[in-house]
């Protein structure tokens, strides 16, 4: 059964400049669907409004026309049933990273007690024990990333929506975290949609990857991906890993060029 | 059937249709409602301090007519171009020289730092005494008055310039004059530009503070003379012109900075 | 490659022999560098030989014009003497009133102009009036209004100061990240969470900065408030600079800016202590548009 719906929805901006109005189309009938407990992933290349789909299942900014639904109720504000994790951890750098994990909780009225529990937990989760009362002025670029997976996991949502996580970080520590977000999705096992330009990172995070076009964004493709959990390093070197690339990578280019 | 796009809280500043004449309109409509309340409270009979905005315009005009007003602005320019353009020779060239100079960082630029941070009116008894009431005593007075915030300005933006361009430049065999004039200078331009601008609105609130407490002339003048008489109007009218004309170096100097920095990063 | 990275100030570097390595000297890598290269060494060169300069200059100027070192050294211990220091910490105190003021209604006005975009919009042309208008020129109102009493050097304070203190909170609120505003709001964040959790904490650091440059502006208006009416110690340099005692007077000067960068770096300290995450805000932040 599906948890997340996305029905045929649209996206219009409306720029002024000076007297000039223009109107960009970013997304163009966009359907998917995500079930309870699936990891799927949504690659594009940049600008394709992937992260305007984001925004909106967060309750951010609304569709133009078409409907997001959430466990059959349309999405209209941001909420507890959401966690985000963005590309720049955001952290709040006045406060140590403890504080910056029960952000999340203070906002929506979680009792001290539970907060202390779940933000220890979830710190612990993903491998930042010892560092709570650091800040993040003294952390590196994939540690804050860990704290802002913290601070999403900690509210518990029912689904966790990843905004190219890793996108700001260098070549290595991203394989390093996607592996770290592989095993704490284990742990976890929650709903998760993962935004990236990564076809690789989508391929070995996600259960099913779904292709959107350029500008104005459609899905053009939606591939099942067949590795079983829990996925080592391994899988990177298998042969149909490197081929579901190849086909996702043409389909990726292909979509571009057909829809300019 | 595309949809518009609704009025969205997505924290960018897209205004709606309209929103922009909107906020337009109350900026006239806060002006019209201070101007009114400056012309009731004026009229009011008990009061002395302020005179009422027509009674103010009728003085400025009478300024005007007599070319007095215009011979103060006259008077207070010319010292401010003299200042300014001795402050922004010194300015920049020191600026850039700190910029570039380990020595000049380590010997000069302290000492730049620490006269940018002391108060320049300490000194107008000294340079009253020293170098004169007339125009040479304003003419200093102005320079010190902005010359710090323009080598502030200019050699932090000089710091600034990436390393990496000056590599690129020096890979390139590139002879030292080459370096400053290609790479260096319009690196800086936009911080060098900047110091140059609050330098003008430095200059000129030195200049009237140098034509009231050195000795009174042009701006300063008029509004001495206008307190010491309690001619309100005449005393309102002359401040409204000391503000009317910093505002307009202000604008000429933000215009001149758009161009130069148009000129120098089109290229 | 074994060079050393180019930096700007090597570009005045003296050119070397070819031949020899860049950067390198002769003996432990780095450690010894040439007396002449060393800071202290240049300091003491170049500040010694501004002292002499001086020096000179004073003695062939005479002291009508200009104090020799000798005379500014003997006239800290004269100024001290007949109470300079305490008239100096009294004008501080006098000061402190009509600054504490400027930051009581120019902070919360800075912030709520920096948190809409309506306000700032309205206003800004009104603050930007005043950044530009020399305020001594508004002085001999303000003397109509107030007297020339305590109460006009406190408005005259004010003035000085206030506009640092609204402009700099009003562009800090404008700096805090978008994207951790829009983060709080993801997470369910009200308006009021917003604000005491995101905007008051962003933006304290600039309300700190915005103090210490208001306090610098705050100083120059006392001091000119003294001198246009002779009271405090704008009386006392007054009197010292006509009567030519310029080395009381330099010695006096330097007690008033010594005071006056004592409570700056006071005011630092306490932005350090406050927001330690924050460089100095205040340098990237400047006034008027």
């Amino acid at each position: 059964m599906s948890m997340l719906t996305i029905e045929d929805v649209t996206k219009t901006y409306t720029t002024r400049r000076g007297r000039s109005t223009s109107r960009t189309l970013a997304l163009d009938g966009v359907s998917l669907s995500v079930a309870q407990g699936e990891f799927v992933a949504i690659i594009g290349a940049s600008g394709c409004g992937k992260s305007t789909l984001l925004r909106m299942i967060d309750g951010l900014t609304r569709p133009s026309s078409g409907k997001v639904l959430l466990h059959g109720k349309e999405v209209t504000a941001p909420g507890r049933d959401r966690g985000v994790v963005f590309q720049h951890a955001h952290l709040l750098p006045w406060r140590t990273v403890y504080d910056n994990v029960a952000f999340g909780l203070e906002c929506q009225g979680v009792p001290k007690a539970e907060r202390d529990e779940r933000s220890r937990r979830y710190l612990d989760l993903v491998g930042l024990r010892g560092f709570e009362k650091h800040f993040p002025g003294q952390l590196s670029g994939g540690m804050q990333q860990r704290v802002g997976l913290a601070r999403a996991f900690a509210i518990e949502p029912e689904i966790l929506l990843l905004d190219e996580p890793f996108g700001a970080l260098d070549a290595q520590t991203r394989l390093t975290m996607q592996t770290e977000l592989a095993r704490i999705w284990l742990v976890e096992k929650r709903t998760a949609l993962l935004i990236t330009h990564d076809i690789e990172e989508a391929l070995f995070l996600a259960d099913r990857v779904f292709v959107m076009s350029r500008r104005p964004g459609r899905i053009v493709e939606v591939i099942e991906v067949p590795f079983s959990r829990p996925r080592g390093d391994d899988v990177r070197a298998d042969a149909e890993f490197a081929r579901l690339k190849l086909h996702l990578w043409e389909s990726l280019r292909d979509g571009a060029v057909s829809d300019g | 059937m595309v949809a518009v796009d609704p009025d969205v809280r997505v924290g960018s500043r897209r205004l709606r249709v309209g929103r922009r004449q909107l906020l337009w309109g109350l900026r006239l409509v806060l002006l019209g409602a201070l101007l009114g309340l400056w012309q009731w409270y004026g009229s009011q009979p008990d009061v002395f301090t302020i005179a009422p905005f027509t009674t103010v315009m009728r003085s400025f005009w009478d300024g005007i007519i007599s070319g007095e007003f215009l011979g103060a602005v006259a008077g207070t320019l010319a010292s401010v171009a003299i200042g300014y353009a001795i402050a922004a020779v010194v300015g920049v060239g020191l600026g850039v020289w700190i910029g570039v100079s380990r020595y000049a960082q380590n010997t000069i630029e302290p000492l730049s730092s620490a006269l940018y941070a002391t108060p320049v009116s300490l000194f107008i008894p000294v340079i009253a005494v020293v170098f004169g009431l007339e125009l040479g005593g304003r003419v200093i007075l102005i320079v010190l008055w902005c010359v710090f915030e323009i080598v502030v300005t200019t050699s932090g933006g000089v710091k600034e310039v990436s390393a990496s361009l000056i590599d690129v430049a020096k890979s390139f065999d590139a002879p030292r004059r080459v370096l400053y004039r290609k790479v260096v200078l319009p690196a800086a331009m936009p911080h060098i530009v900047l110091g140059l601008r609050l330098g003008v609105a430095r200059a000129m609130r030195g200049a009237v503070t140098a034509e009231l407490m050195l000795s009174a002339a042009n701006l300063g003048l008029i509004v001495l003379v206008a307190g010491s008489r309690f001619d309100v109007p005449r005393l309102l009218a002359g401040i409204l012109l000391t503000m009317l004309l910093g505002l307009a170096l202000m604008s000429a100097a933000s215009l001149v900075e758009r161009r130069v920095l148009a000129h120098y990063l089109v290229r | 490659m074994a060079e050393p990275v180019a930096t700007l100030p090597e570009l005045a570097a003296p050119r070397r022999r070819p031949g020899a390595a860049p950067g390198a000297s002769p003996g432990r890598a780095g450690r010894r560098r040439p007396l002449r290269r060393r800071v202290w060494f240049q300091r003491l060169v170049t500040w010694g030989g501004l002292l002499v300069a001086w020096q000179v200059f004073a003695s062939v100027v005479g002291p009508y014009y200009f104090p020799d070192l000798g005379s500014i050294a003997v006239g800290f211990v004269e100024v001290v003497h007949a109470g300079g220091v305490q008239l100096v910490l009294d004008s501080f105190r006098q000061m402190l009133l009509g600054f504490g003021l400027a930051v009581a209604i120019g902070v919360p006005l800075g912030l709520l102009i920096g948190s809409s975009w309506v306000l700032d919009f309205l206003l800004r042309p009104y603050v930007n009036v005043l950044f530009v208008t020399s305020l001594s020129a508004v002085i001999p109102l303000i003397i109509l209004f107030f007297g020339t009493g305590f109460q006009f050097r406190v408005a005259v304070v004010f003035l000085f100061a206030v506009f640092y203190v609204i402009i700099t909170p009003a562009n800090g609120v404008r700096a805090i990240e978008s994207g951790i505003v829009d983060m709080g709001r993801s997470f369910g964040a009200g308006p009021w969470k917003r604000f005491v959790a995101i905007t008051m904490p962003g933006t304290m650091p600039f309300i700190v900065s915005g103090m210490r440059l208001g306090l610098g502006q705050a100083v120059q208006g006392m001091i000119i408030a003294e001198l246009w009416v002779t009271v405090g110690s704008g009386q006392r340099l007054e009197n010292l600079s006509q009567n030519r005692e310029l080395g009381q007077f330099f010695a006096m000067a330097a007690i008033i800016v010594l005071v006056g960068t004592v409570l700056g770096q006071l005011v630092l300290w306490v932005q350090r202590r406050i927001s330690p995450w924050a460089g100095d805000a205040a340098a990237a932040i400047e006034g008027g548009s």
